[in-house]
Order: structure tokens, then C-alpha cells, then sequence
């Protein structure tokens, strides 16, 4: 893509920057467009490969008692789904939309501390080869979130546990990193006359979500330390019996994990409510409340952690406390989703690709938190959890804000990230195709677990236990989504080079991206536009014309005659 | 699920509570939206016209949300509390355990460990893999874990629960209802999670006492064969030779003797003698069993197959190279001599638990030889 560069004054100075690749450019960049594009294409592969990850372990659980993967491969595959898909597709998607799309909504002409994101970007990558590398010799089998003691050195001596820990440190370092970045550019640095109240309001999402990220990532971090301090310098931190504990571990991590759930949540309906407004060109139902409600859903979320603990021995007035908070994040959650539906109501449609992916999303959001809820009745998880049950619930939410939210959003931004639009066709080929792939996955899963308890993680399923046809379902289902996965990343992949030209302003937005180039060059505005309301770009438009109107009625003026 | 306690009848009655409240949030978030996308396209081509919205929107939507939220809150209290609430043995039900009145639950101590539960009775019997439990009881299950956590999960009987190292966790219930309930663990603990399965039997109160009191007595048979074999004396090893009818350890032995005899596993008597000074005892006995070694030697593996399918097998697989779980034992190096393998049995390690207070020691030395000679030698 050529972009038209305006003159600047160093290049006068210093002569013309040396040409380099756009790759070698890419990896020394400290712009944070260049990092997020690297996060995002990561993420995209890495999609694929949780998918394919995920489509083996079905393949494996397609029949009962199955030994198409002996149990030590199943569980490498299971703990490298676990970091593949959380920590290397979906939070590093979100960090890299936040990263790329913020800044330039704010107007501003870069991050207040782009090293620190370089160094985020970097470490992400980092994370990426060592899980992967790890993959060569010996991968870790401790589980999607490994439980001490089951992750000690006692148990499983192999180094594939210090690798996991590595590489997930690594990434949620990175993004710990980006979110101070991106907080303080959002605080610092946005547009004259832009308060809170006139940012748009997925600006406001990756406020929220960096602040969430400086709060949940440290925890983890320091979690994960701990670990290989018990396992490579003798320790006791989450050994029993030495004085450590082993479910000191369960309230560090589900707290991160609780907290990147809300994340990933609150990235979705952020982007959506952008595209809502966008496509229906009413403005935003209700701003403040929509504003207040991420930052409720980002705390209550997040403290209702210990829901993931309702079997654990601790006492029952926590696990009361738990499900208060479950149970609170109702009103922030629905209050969401009626001003979304609410924005959406009485529009002027365009039903377009990204409207399809938020409808998706909303609909996979919804299904999977109302499991959710289900499940944080205290009573209800001492059946449901553990089960496939709640594996399909979280999925559902976690797919439904990731997938379908994350290409929503990447549909909706495409054109100002590359100049070209993501094909429609093939777009909506890909949605249907996904839609299809989630239910027909998670569906029967949640059924098996919740009519004959079938348990999560586990290796194998026994005959004459009732869940058969549920499973082969399930994994004809896992390949109808992997499929959708190949699709979606082939679109995105081919648009880049293929797609349709755009303007800069493909989808008539209000927010102030649209004012930057397609793609938006290194500095991303050339002039910083004052801003006067929650619509900047409608008033700039409006300014436009007028200009315009004005200039042709004094050329008018001026070419009449004088009578 | 098919509740037969009292607590997993509150469970389940929650359970569909949950259920259409989820189905009430996701049909009134789908009507919703689809209703506005339905209008969406009613209004094609016209332009925007936005319902403003005011702050007393907000505030009804939000207090029925809450009003929602707190009944659900409330309701699933009071089921939790009513299915975590100790329940009352009925007349029908265990009331006296020898001969002394019950007051409280019968307690049961179940503990977890890669990958089995084990149960403990209150007069010192224990079981492996099946409970055995009165019926109207009211029960209290003090579930811990030897090495990593572990869920005790039996659906049609009782709340689950997480075996914690270091901790104690208590699950109490009552079953209705007689017969056998299957379980099955339902935290990720290992290579042989998926067959961590356990069941359990509900039998009379009657049958229970008797149960428990066999149990107890064959149990006390095999602990004192244990101690003598412990002990090493020449003279209560005799008695029990005896008692027992020369079984087939001192076999394991002999042939280990004659190996040693031939040099190719000069270590191995040494190992597998607990003391020094009973070498002497150990040989004459080796050359009795000597004698009935030659006779046929197929006595001993035997003895060590039916150890290994018991309590090996579970995870090593039925032929020993593995599957559920547990190494292919040709691949594993200790398992090429008597003396490893019988160390690797007797104190664990690597994943596998100790077998030494499971197994007497003769039984150790057989199905070590079973697997030495049969497994890995290729019988």
C-alpha cells in the first residue's frame, strides 16, 4: 500500500529516511500500529491453531474410549489449548484492536510510551516461540489452568511446566505493558476539547480493559513466579504441608482468568456499540450509562472469581460472596445489552459484514452467560462444574467475544488498517459457517455435561454412559468450525493484498479514525482536530459542507454579472 | 442426573431454577435484538430517527434487573444452604454402629490420590474405589488427597466436593435409595484422570455392619501376615507359612535366589531383604521354595497377575503397556529387575503411589515378579 506521506520537516533536515522492508520496518517499529498489526496477525494464526488444537481433542472424543491419542499427548495438546487459545489468540487480538484503534480515536498521533508496547509486542512474541519450541521437546500436561500441586515438580518433572509458565509470563507481561501504554495515552494524550464524556466509546472500552489488564496481569505474574520458584528454587508456596497452600494458586489465577473474561467482554461490546452506531447512524443510546456499565462489569466481574471455586474447601460465605457478585453483574451486563439494542432500534440499516459479526457475537454472548449463570448458582455448580457443561458455557461467551466480537471489530476497522475492505461474500460465508461450527460444537457439550455429567479435560469417555451421540456431534461440529476458522483467516488474509479499495471513510463512522489516511501514516493526523462533541467527525463533515455550500455561493456571487 | 439424597433433590430443583432464568435472559436478549434488527430493515433507506433516551430508562431497566438479580440470589441461598445442610438418619437407617448410639453422621474418611479413592470406615476397615455405604444414613464424607486436588463427584447422591492437600472437605448426604451410584473425578489431575472413576454401593444398614466387620477381619488376616513378614523371625514366618499354606512369595524369592546363583542380579536378594540378620532365615526358606519352583513355576506368576490386575492394571493397562494412564512398563528401565520394580511398588514416585501399606510385602515381590518376568520379559 502506498501512502501519501506529507513533507516533514526532518526529512529535510537528515535527507530521506533510508528504505527498509516493510517486515524489517514492522519488527523495529515503535509505532503502535506496527505492533498491534504483529499481535493481530499473530493472534489470527494462532487462532487456527488453537482451532486445530481444539478439533484433535474432538477427534479424540468422537467415540468412546478411543486410542487414536495415547493420554500424555491429549493432555500436552489440552495445556497447550489452554495457553494457545487465552493467552495467545483472544487477549493478544484485544490488546493489538485496543492498540491499533485507540490511540487514532482519540486523535492521537501516537502512544505516550511507545517503547514500552514495543517491548510488550516483543515479549509477546517471545512467549509465542517459547510455548512453541517448547512443543519440540517436552510440553507441559498440568491442564488449561495447571493446579498446583499437579504442576509441582513432584508430580510432573518435566520442564514443559516451567515452559508454559515462561511463555504465558512472557505474553501477560507484554500486555501489562501495552495497557500502561495505552492508559496513558488515553489519559494524556487525546484530542483538544475531547473529555471523557466525547471519547468514543471503544476508546472508553480500552480505557477500562487497560486498567483491568494493570490490575488482573501483576496477579498472575506473580502467581506464576511463585511456581517456578517452587519448582526450580525448592520452594513452598503452593506445596502443602511445608506451609504453602496449594488454593493460594485458584484465588491468584481465577482471578486473572475472571478478569481477562470481563476483558474480553467488555473489548466486544465496545466494538459493537461502535458499529451499532455506526450502521444504523443513530448516536449511542445512552453514553454515560453504557460507560458506567463496562467499569461495573470490569470490578463485579472480576470479583466474582471464586465461582470457579465452589467445590474448594473454602467457606460457604465466600462462595455466597461469589455468587452476589455473579448475581450483581446482571444489571451492568443487561443493562449493556439493552442500550446496544436499544442503538440498533429504529435505524437506517447496513447490513453489512461487521453488523452480522456483532449480531453473532451478541447472540454467542448472550446463550453463553446465561450457562454462566446458571452455574453460579452455588448449589447448581456442585453439579455443573467440572462438566463439559461449563467448558461449553464459557466457550460460548469467550468465542462470541473473541471470534465473532474480534472480526466484528476487524471487519469494522479492515479498511483503515490496510485501505481495503474484508470480502463480503466471503464474510458472510465465514459467519454462517462459524455460527453453525459453535452450536452444533457446544451445544451437545453442554447437554452431555448437564444431563449425564460428562467431566471437562478428561482424555476419554466410557461407553454405555449416555453421551455417545452427543459427542460425535460435537466434533462434527469442531470441524464445521474449523473450517469457518480457515475461512475467515483466508478472507482476512486475501483482502489485505485483494480486497476492494476503500476511502477513509468507508462506513460514513463519527469517530475521528475515519479522519486519518487509510492506512493512517506513521503520525496518523496531520492536523489534530478541536473537538466539540461526542460525533466529531459528523461536525467536520457538517463543517465541511458548509465551507463548501459557502465557497459555491461566493463563486456564484462572484461570476454574476454586475447588473 | 436421578437425585437419591435429599441434598442433590435441592440441587437439582436449582438447577432448573438456573435454567429458566437463563432461558428468560437469552429469550429476552434474542427477542430483543431481533426485534430491532427486524424493524432494521422495515426502516431501509430511512434516514435515522433515534429514540433519545432519558435517565428514568436507565434506572427501570436497571431496578428490574436487579429485582431479578436478587431473587435469584436469594433462591439460590436457600437451595444451597438446604443441600449443604447435614440431613437426618431416619429410623430406617443406620441409628447404633456396634452397639453404640449414633448422634451424629457416620463419618467416612475418603482420600484421593493419582488415581483412586480410598475410604476409610469408622472401625478401621478400608475400601479402594467403592464406597459402601447405609442407606438412610445421614453420611459425612472428610474427603482429603494425598498428592494433587481431586473432585469427588457422585451425582445422584451428593454435592462435589475438592480434595485439597492439606485440608480437610467435608460432604455430607444422605442416600435414599439402594444400589450401586457411579462417580467419576471431575478435576484434571493427571494422565489417568479420565478413568479416576469410583462407585458407590448403598446396602442395608445390616449388610453395612456386616461389610465393614469382614472387611475389618480380612483385613486384620493380612496386617499381621504383613508384620510377621516385617518382622523377619524364622519362627513366625513358619507359623505363618501355616497359617496361610505357603503361598507363593517365597517362590518370588527362591527364583530370585536362583538368579542371583547364576550372577546375572547379584543385588536383588540384598534389596528385597528388609534386614541382614534374616538372610539366613530367608535362605532356608529359599530352598523349600526352591524346591517348589521346580515343581512349576507358574504358581507365582499367577499369584502376581491377579495382584496386578487388582491394583495395577487400572492404569498400566491390562497387559502392562499402558494406555489408561500409567507407563508401558516394557519401556520403563526399573521395571527390568526385581529389585527396581519392587522399589518403584513399595514407595512410588513419578506419579504412581506407594503401595507399601496397600500391598503386604509378599504380594509386592509377586507382582513385581509378574511384571520382571511376564510383562517385561515377554512370558
Amino acid at each position: 500500500m502506498s501512502t501519501i506521506e506529507k513533507p516533514r520537516p526532518e526529512v529535510a533536515v537528515d535527507g530521506f529516511p533510508k528504505r527498509q522492508s516493510g517486515f524489517g520496518r514492522m519488527i523495529t517499529s515503535a509505532d503502535h500500529k506496527d505492533i498491534a498489526k504483529i499481535l493481530m496477525v499473530g493472534s489470527g494464526g494462532f487462532l487456527f491453531i488453537a482451532a486445530l488444537e481444539f478439533f484433535l481433542m474432538r477427534l479424540q472424543l468422537a467415540i468412546p474410549e478411543n486410542t487414536f491419542m495415547e493420554p500424555v499427548m491429549f493432555n500436552r495438546i489440552l495445556s497447550l489449548y489452554g495457553a494457545t487459545s487465552i493467552f495467545f489468540f483472544a487477549l493478544p487480538l484485544i490488546m493489538g484492536i485496543f492498540l491499533y484503534v485507540a490511540p487514532l480515536q482519540v486523535g492521537a498521533r501516537g502512544t505516550a510510551l511507545p517503547r514500552l508496547s514495543q517491548i510488550g509486542g516483543a515479549l509477546w512474541v517471545a512467549g509465542a516461540i517459547v510455548l512453541y519450541s517448547g512443543f519440540l521437546w517436552s510440553p507441559s500436561q498440568a491442564g488449561v489452568n495447571p493446579l498446583p500441586p499437579l504442576s509441582e515438580l513432584a508430580f510432573l518433572n518435566e520442564n514443559g511446566v516451567d515452559a508454559w509458565l515462561t511463555a504465558c509470563g512472557f505474553a501477560t507481561l507484554g500486555f501489562v505493558l501495552i495497557a500502561i501504554d495505552l492508559s496513558s495515552t488515553l489519559r494524556v494524550d487525546r484530542a483538544p476539547g475531547m473529555a471523557w464524556r466525547r471519547a468514543p466509546i471503544f476508546a472508553w472500552a480500552a480505557y477500562v480493559g487497560s486498567w483491568l489488564m494493570l490490575f488482573i496481569g501483576p496477579i498472575l505474574l506473580a502467581a506464576f513466579t511463585m511456581l517456578m520458584i517452587d519448582r526450580n528454587y525448592d520452594g513452598v508456596f503452593f506445596a502443602d504441608g511445608a506451609g504453602g497452600a496449594p488454593l493460594l494458586w485458584q484465588h491468584f489465577t481465577w482471578l486473572f482468568y475472571s478478569g481477562a473474561y470481563m476483558l474480553v467482554l467488555i473489548f466486544a461490546f465496545g466494538a459493537i456499540a461502535e458499529i451499532f452506531s455506526t450502521f444504523s447512524g443513530n448516536p449511542i443510546f445512552d453514553r454515560k450509562a453504557l460507560m458506567g456499565s463496562f467499569v461495573a462489569v470490569a470490578v463485579i466481574g472480576t470479583l466474582a472469581y471464586m465461582q470457579n471455586m465452589y467445590t474448594a474447601p473454602i467457606g460457604i460465605g465466600w462462595k455466597y460472596f461469589a455468587m452476589l457478585m455473579s448475581m450483581a453483574l446482571i444489571v451492568p451486563v443487561g443493562l449493556i445489552f439493552f442500550n446496544l439494542i436499544s442503538t440498533l432500534k429504529d435505524g437506517a440499516l447496513r447490513m453489512r459484514a461487521p453488523v452480522l459479526f456483532s449480531v453473532g457475537a451478541l447472540v454467542m454472548i448472550s446463550l453463553g452467560l446465561a450457562a454462566e449463570l446458571q452455574q453460579s448458582l452455588v448449589g447448581a455448580a456442585f453439579y455443573l462444574k467440572g462438566t463439559t457443561d461449563s467448558t461449553a458455557a464459557t466457550h460460548f461467551a469467550l468465542i462470541g467475544g473473541a471470534v465473532f466480537g474480534g472480526f466484528a471489530a476487524l471487519h469494522y476497522w479492515f479498511p483503515k488498517m490496510t485501505g481495503r475492505t474484508m470480502g463480503e461474500q466471503l464474510g458472510r460465508l465465514s459467519f454462517w459457517t462459524l455460527s453453525l461450527g459453535t452450536l452444533v460444537t457446544f451445544v451437545p457439550m453442554a447437554l452431555a455435561g448437564w444431563e449425564e455429567g460428562q467431566v471437562a479435560d478428561a482424555y476419554k469417555f466410557f461407553n454405555h454412559t449416555g453421551v455417545n451421540f452427543y459427542n460425535v456431534l460435537s466434533s462434527i461440529g469442531m470441524l464445521i468450525l474449523l473450517i469457518g476458522v480457515i475461512l475467515i483467516l483466508t478472507n482476512a488474509v486475501a483482502s489485505i493484498k485483494g480486497g476492494a479499495r476503500a476511502a477513509h471513510d468507508p462506513w460514513k463512522g463519527s469517530t475521528l479514525e475515519w479522519f486519518a489516511l487509510s492506512p493512517p501514516p506513521v503520525h496518523n493526523f496531520d492536523v489534530r482536530p478541536d473537538v466539540r462533541s461526542d460525533r466529531p467527525l459528523d461536525d467536520i463533515r457538517a463543517a465541511i459542507a458548509k465551507r463548501a455550500k459557502q465557497t459555491e455561493e461566493r463563486a456564484a456571487r462572484e461570476s454574476q454579472p454586475v447588473a | 442426573m436421578t437425585p437419591h439424597s435429599p441434598g442433590t433433590g435441592q440441587i437439582n430443583t436449582l438447577i432448573w431454577i438456573g435454567f429458566f432464568a437463563a432461558l428468560i435472559v437469552f429469550v429476552a436478549i434474542n427477542l430483543g435484538l431481533f426485534g430491532a434488527l427486524r424493524r432494521f430493515g422495515a426502516g431501509r433507506g430511512r434516514s435515522a430517527s433515534p429514540v433519545r433516551a432519558s435517565q428514568g430508562v436507565q434506572w427501570r431497566v436497571g431496578g428490574g434487573l436487579a429485582g431479578f438479580a436478587i431473587i435469584l440470589f436469594v433462591l439460590g441461598i436457600i437451595f444451597t444452604s438446604n443441600a449443604t445442610s447435614t440431613p437426618k438418619t431416619t429410623s430406617a437407617g443406620l441409628t447404633s454402629f456396634k452397639g453404640e448410639k449414633l448422634t451424629g453422621p457416620l463419618v467416612i474418611h475418603a482420600t484421593g490420590q493419582q488415581w483412586l479413592w480410598r475410604y476409610d470406615y469408622p472401625n478401621g476397615a478400608f475400601t479402594y474405589y467403592k464406597l459402601v455405604i447405609p442407606a438412610h444414613t445421614a453420611i459425612e464424607l472428610d474427603l482429603e488427597s494425598t498428592d494433587v486436588i481431586h473432585t469427588w463427584s457422585v451425582p445422584d447422591l451428593a454435592p462435589k466436593a475438592d480434595a485439597v492437600p492439606g485440608k480437610v472437605n467435608h460432604v455430607v448426604f444422605r442416600a435414599d435409595a439402594e444400589g450401586e451410584f457411579f462417580g467419576q473425578s471431575s478435576t484434571f489431575s493427571g494422565q489417568a484422570y479420565a478413568p479416576m472413576r469410583t462407585t458407590v454401593e448403598v446396602v442395608s444398614p445390616e449388610r453395612f455392619e456386616e461389610f465393614v466387620i469382614e472387611q475389618q477381619r480380612e483385613l486384620k488376616a493380612g496386617n499381621e501376615g504383613a508384620e510377621k513378614i516385617e518382622t523377619q523371625k524364622n519362627e513366625e514366618l513358619a507359623e505363618f507359612e501355616e497359617e496361610e499354606a505357603a503361598e507363593n512369595g517365597e517362590e518370588t524369592k527362591a527364583e530370585e535366589e536362583a538368579k542371583a546363583a547364576e550372577g546375572e542380579e547379584a543385588e536383588a536378594p540384598e534389596e528385597e531383604g528388609a534386614g541382614e540378620e534374616a538372610e539366613g532365615g530367608e535362605e532356608a526358606e529359599a530352598e523349600e521354595g526352591g524346591e517348589e519352583a521346580a515343581a512349576g513355576g507358574a504358581p507365582n506368576a499367577e499369584a502376581g497377575e491377579e495382584v496386578f490386575a487388582e491394583n495395577c492394571s487400572v492404569c498400566h493397562g491390562a497387559t502392562g503397556h499402558g494406555g489408561n494412564g500409567g507407563p508401558d512398563l516394557t519401556t520403563m528401565p526399573k521395571a527390568k529387575e526385581q529389585a527396581g520394580a519392587e522399589e518403584q511398588v513399595t514407595n512410588g514416585g513419578g506419579g504412581m503411589p506407594a503401595f507399601a501399606g496397600t500391598l503386604s510385602e509378599e504380594e509386592i515381590s509377586n507382582v513385581a515378579a509378574y511384571v520382571v518376568e511376564d510383562i517385561v520379559g515377554g512370558k
